[in-house]
C-alpha cells in the first residue's frame, strides 16, 4: 500500500530542500528560500584589492579606500577617481532537479544553474584638502540574479515520510547599492582616522512558485512567495591606519551595514489564501584588523582578519511558513572569521609598471541552521514539520577563495587592474581603473 | 527598519572634532605656521600679517621653540618677514628685518635659512660693496627634523616640490624640500613608491648636490654628489650619470681652488662693486650672456661673493628654463613677482607658443609690459600697446577674466580694465 502523502509536507519539503541544496551562503532571514541563494559582496572594491585576496584594510591607499578603509584616504595627496566593472557567475546547484524510476525505486537527479551579472560595481572621487580628505562613492554591496526550476521529484532523504517535491520555478533580482561620502583626517604623520557614511538602497524582486504539474502556468500554481519592494537604510564605516614605521602599516575597520524591511507576500490561488508580512533583511556588520609589510617598494604582503557578525542575519527572524510549528529562535547562524592574505609585486619595463598579484581568503559557513528541539507534542503534523526543518536547515561548509591579478601603471597617473576570484559558489572577474589628477 | 541616526551624529561630531582640533588656535605658532604656508603659496602680504600676529605673542626668535606636545619649530619671524618684504620689493623693510634676525643670533645656527638670508640681504643691498661672508655649509649628518608645517608633508610631496624648485632654478628652496624628503626616506630609487600604485624617480642626493652646486656651496655639493655616486643613484641613466660625474669633478676642483684662493681684499672690493653694478644693469636689461660674464668675473675676484652667485643662479635658471615652456612660464612669473619685468617679458616670450590659449599666461605677459610702461619715465606708448594687446588676448580667451589684486597692482588692474570691452 502506498504511504499517504501529505500535501503540506510536500510543500515544506520542497521549500526546505531548495534552501539546503544551494552551495552559496544562505542568508535567508525568514524561513522562506527567497533570500537563500545570494552572496553578499564583502570584498573590498577594486581589482587591486581583489587580486591580493581582499587584504586591503591596512593598505587602503587609493580611491577605493572610501569603502575599504576611509582612514587610508589621507595618504592621497592629489585628487583621484576610480571605477570598477565586475562580472560574477553564480553557480546554483539544485540537488533534486528531477528523478528517474518509480516511487519505490528511484534516483534523484541534480542540475547546476549558472547566472552571470556584469555591472559597474564601484566608482569614487577623492579630493584632498590640507589635513582632510573627502570622497564620494557608489558601491554595489550586492548584485545578485538567479533563475532556476525543478521538474519535481521524490525525496529520498526522509525515510518513511513519502514526501514529494513539487515542480518549482524561481527567479530573483536583488541589488543593494551604497551611496556615500567619506572624510578622513591625519592626526599626525603616523595615525589617520576616517569614516564613510551614506544611504543604502535595496531593490528586491523575487518570485518562488510551486506547481501542481510540470506545467509552469498560472493554472497549475499551488502557492507563490513573492517580494517586489524597495527600502533604504543608513550605513557607516569607521577605520584607522597606523604606520609605526615606514614599511609597516596596521589598519582597523568597523562596518555597520544596513538593515532593511521588505514586504513578503505568500499566496495560494487554489484556496484564496493571501498574506503579506514585513520581513527583515539584515546585512551583517563586520570588524577587521589588517597588517601589511612592504620589504621593498616593489613588494607588499598583506593580511586581514575580519569578524563578520553573521548572527545578525537571524535578528528579528520572521517565520513565514508553518508559524504554528516553528519559531524564529529555532534558527541560528554563527559569527565567523574571514582570513585574507595577499601579495603584490611591481616591476618596471621602461616607464610602464607591471603588477602581479595573488592571494586567498576564507569564507566561513554562514548558512542558517536549525537549532530547535524535536517537537514536544503529540501532534503528528508538528512533529513532522520540525523534523523536516531540522533535516534541511543543516550547517554548510566553509568556502575558500583563490584570487589573482594583473596591473599596469601607465603614464604615471593612470592605473588599470584586472583580477579574478574563484571559489566553489561563484567566480568573479574584476576590472578597475584609477586616474590621478 | 532601524535607522541609527544617533550613531551617525556621534560619528560626524567626532570627525568634526578632530578637524577642529587640527585647525584651531590663534597662538604664535599657529600664526607662524599659517605665515609659512602663505609663503609657500607666495602670498607675501598674507604671510606678513600672520608673522606680525605671531610677533605680538612671541617677539623673540628662537630655534627649536616648543609649540604643543612634543612639537618644536625654528621660530625665525624676522627672517621670513624679510623674505616677504624682499619679494614685495620693499628693500628697507626687508633689510631691517634681516638685520633684526641676525641680531637675535639664532639664525646663524640654521644653515639653510642663514644662507638664504645672506643671499637675499646681498640682493637687497644691490650696488653696495659685495657681501663676502661665506655661508656655513649645511650639515648632512643630522637631517633637519620637523621644522615647519612643510615637514608634515610626506617625503614624496617634499621631493616633488623640491624638484619643481629645481626646475625653476630656485635652488635654495629646492634644498630645503629635498632635505626634508631625504630626512624621511634616505634610499634613492629609480622607481620609488609614493602611495597606491604611483612611483617616482627618487634621486635626492644627486638633486641636492645639483642644488648646492648651483648655490656655489662646493663642500655640500661634493658631499651629496659623492654619496649619489657611491650609491649608484644614476647608474642606470647614462646622461644623468655623465652629468653627475661632470658636476662632481667641477665641484671638487672649485672646492680645492676656493680653499687655496685668498678671500677678496679691500683693494679688489671696489672692482667687485663695479662689476656687480654693471652685471645687475645688464641682467635687468635681459642681456643675460653679458651679465653672466660680469658675475663670473666677480667670482674670479671674490669666489664667495653671494650676490654674484645668486645672479648666476638666476641666469642659469633663465637659460635652463628656456628648454621647457613650463620652466619659462614659472621663471617668468617668478621674475614678475620680484619686479624684474624685462626678465619676465623675455622668459614669458620664450614660453609663448605653448601658452597661446592660456589666459593666466597673457595676464602675466600684459602685466609685465604694463609695469614696465608704468615704471618708465617716458611712458613708452609701444610698451603700453603691448600690454593692451596681451590683456585683449586674455579677454578673448576668457571674457570674464579678472586680474588677481594679490598679484597685480591697482595701476595694472586699471589698465587691464580699460581694455575690458564693457568698460571702454
Amino acid at each position: 500500500m502506498l504511504r499517504s502523502i501529505k500535501i503540506w509536507v510536500m510543500t515544506l519539503t520542497c521549500l526546505s530542500l531548495i534552501v539546503t541544496m544551494l552551495p552559496s551562503p544562505a542568508v535567508a532571514q525568514t524561513n522562506t528560500e527567497n533570500f537563500a541563494q545570494f552572496e553578499f559582496n564583502f570584498n573590498n572594491p577594486g581589482a587591486r584589492a581583489t587580486g591580493i585576496g581582499g587584504a586591503f584594510i591596512s593598505i587602503a591607499d587609493d580611491a577605493t579606500a572610501a569603502e575599504a578603509n576611509p582612514a587610508g584616504l589621507t595618504t592621497l595627496i592629489r585628487p583621484e577617481i576610480s571605477f570598477e566593472l565586475k562580472g560574477v557567475r553564480y553557480t546554483q546547484h539544485v540537488s533534486n532537479f528531477t528523478h528517474e524510476g518509480t516511487f519505490l525505486d528511484f534516483t534523484v537527479k541534480d542540475r547546476n544553474f549558472d547566472r552571470s551579472v556584469i555591472s559597474p560595481s564601484f566608482a569614487s572621487l577623492v579630493y584632498p584638502v590640507k589635513n582632510l580628505t573627502f570622497s564620494a562613492f557608489r558601491y554595489e554591496l550586492v548584485n545578485f540574479e538567479s533563475e532556476f526550476y525543478t521538474k519535481g521529484s521524490f525525496i529520498s532523504t526522509l525515510p518513511n515520510t513519502g514526501s514529494v517535491a513539487l515542480p518549482v520555478k524561481a527567479s530573483m533580482d536583488l541589488r543593494i547599492v551604497n551611496w556615500g561620502g567619506a572624510a578622513s583626517v591625519k592626526i599626525n604623520e603616523k595615525f589617520s582616522l576616517g569614516a564613510s557614511f551614506g544611504v543604502s538602497q535595496i531593490d528586491a524582486n523575487s518570485s518562488f512558485s510551486r506547481f501542481g504539474l510540470e506545467v509552469f502556468d498560472e493554472a497549475t500554481v499551488v502557492n507563490n512567495a513573492a517580494i517586489d519592494d524597495t527600502d533604504n537604510d543608513l550605513f557607516f564605516n569607521v577605520g584607522f591606519i597606523l604606520k609605526p614605521v615606514d614599511k609597516l602599516s596596521i589598519g582597523g575597520l568597523y562596518k555597520r551595514r544596513p538593515e532593511f524591511s521588505l514586504g513578503h507576500t505568500l499566496t495560494a490561488p487554489s484556496t484564496g489564501f493571501s498574506e503579506t508580512k514585513d520581513i527583515n533583511f539584515n546585512a551583517p556588520s563586520a570588524f577587521g584588523l589588517g597588517l601589511s609589510y612592504r620589504p621593498t617598494d616593489a613588494l607588499i604582503f598583506s593580511f586581514d582578519a575580519v569578524r563578520v557578525n553573521y548572527s545578525e542575519l537571524t535578528d528579528n527572524f520572521v517565520v513565514v511558513f508553518i508559524p504554528d510549528f516553528v519559531k524564529g529562535d529555532d534558527y541560528k547562524v554563527d559569527n565567523g572569521m574571514e582570513f585574507h592574505f595577499g601579495a603584490e609585486y611591481v616591476s618596471f619595463i621602461k616607464s610602464v609598471g607591471y603588477v602581479l598579484r595573488g592571494g586567498f581568503f576564507t569564507e566561513p559557513d554562514n548558512r542558517i541552521r536549525w537549532v530547535g528541539q524535536p517537537a514536544n507534542s503529540s501532534d503528528p503534523d508538528q512533529v513532522e514539520a520540525r523534523r523536516i526543518q531540522s533535516f534541511f536547515f543543516q550547517e554548510g561548509d566553509n568556502d575558500f577563495h583563490y584570487t589573482f591579478g594583473l596591473g599596469f601603471i601607465l603614464m604615471k597617473d593612470f592605473q588599470i587592474d584586472l583580477a579574478g576570484n574563484l571559489s566553489r559558489g561563484s567566480d568573479e572577474g574584476v576590472a578597475s581603473v584609477v586616474l590621478r589628477f | 527598519m532601524n535607522k541609527p541616526s544617533s550613531y551617525l551624529m556621534a560619528l560626524v561630531a567626532v570627525i568634526l572634532g578632530f578637524s577642529e582640533l587640527a585647525l584651531a588656535g590663534t597662538l604664535w605658532y599657529v600664526a607662524y605656521d599659517k605665515a609659512l604656508r602663505a609663503q609657500e603659496k607666495e602670498a607675501w602680504q598674507t604671510s606678513i600679517e600672520y608673522l606680525q600676529q605671531a610677533l605680538l605673542d612671541k617677539p623673540k626668535s628662537q630655534l627649536k621653540a616648543k609649540t604643543y606636545g612634543l612639537r618644536f619649530v625654528d621660530y625665525l619671524p624676522y627672517f621670513y618677514l624679510g623674505v616677504a618684504y624682499s619679494r614685495l620689493g620693499n628693500k628697507p623693510e626687508a633689510l631691517k628685518n634681516f638685520e633684526l634676525e641676525e641680531q637675535y643670533g639664532e639664525i646663524q645656527n640654521a644653515s639653510d635659512e642663514y644662507a638664504m638670508l645672506l643671499q637675499l640681504k646681498g640682493e637687497q643691498k644691490g650696488a653696495k660693496p659685495a657681501v663676502t661672508m661665506r655661508p656655513k655649509p649645511a650639515t648632512t649628518t643630522k637631517p633637519v627634523k620637523a621644522k615647519t608645517s612643510a615637514d608634515k608633508l610626506p617625503w614624496y610631496t617634499s621631493y616633488e616640490i623640491g624638484m619643481e624648485y629645481i626646475e625653476s632654478g630656485d635652488w635654495l628652496r629646492a634644498t630645503g624640500y629635498l632635505k626634508r624628503a631625504l630626512a624621511v626616506k634616505d634610499t634613492p630609487s629609480q622607481y620609488a613608491r609614493t602611495y597606491g600604485m604611483w612611483f617616482i624617480a627618487y634621486f635626492p642626493y644627486y638633486n641636492l648636490g645639483l642644488a648646492y652646486y648651483n648655490q656655489g656651496l662646493w663642500q655640500n655639493a661634493v658631499e651629496y654628489l659623492t654619496k649619489s655616486d657611491k650609491l649608484g643613484e644614476l647608474k642606470a641613466m647614462k646622461t644623468e650619470y655623465a652629468d653627475l660625474q661632470k658636476l662632481l669633478t667641477d665641484s671638487r676642483a672649485r672646492l680645492t681652488g676656493a680653499e687655496q684662493k685668498p678671500a677678496a681684499t679691500e683693494d679688489v672690493a671696489e672692482m667687485v662693486s663695479q662689476e656687480i653694478v654693471e652685471g645687475v644693469q645688464l641682467f635687468n636689461e635681459a642681456k643675460l650672456a653679458e651679465a653672466e660674464k660680469k658675475f663670473k668675473a666677480v667670482l674670479q675676484l671674490d669666489p664667495y661673493n653671494s650676490l654674484a652667485k645668486s645672479y648666476l643662479v638666476k641666469i642659469a635658471a633663465a637659460g635652463k628654463a628656456k628648454s621647457t615652456p613650463k620652466g619659462d612660464f614659472n621663471a617668468g612669473m617668478s621674475a614678475f613677482s620680484r619686479g624684474q619685468y624685462d626678465e619676465a617679458i623675455a622668459l614669458l616670450n620664450a614660453a609663448r607658443s605653448a601658452y597661446e590659449n592660456d589666459a593666466d599666461f597673457h595676464a602675466y605677459f600684459g602685466g609685465a609690459y604694463a609695469k614696465k610702461y608704468l615704471a618708465a619715465g617716458s611712458r613708452d606708448k609701444a610698451v603700453y600697446g603691448k600690454a593692451v594687446v596681451a590683456f585683449a588676448r586674455v579677454l578673448e580667451i576668457d571674457a570674464g577674466y579678472k586680474l588677481d589684486p594679490r598679484v597685480f597692482s591697482n595701476d595694472v588692474i586699471e589698465i587691464f580694465n580699460s581694455v575690458t570691452p564693457g568698460k571702454k
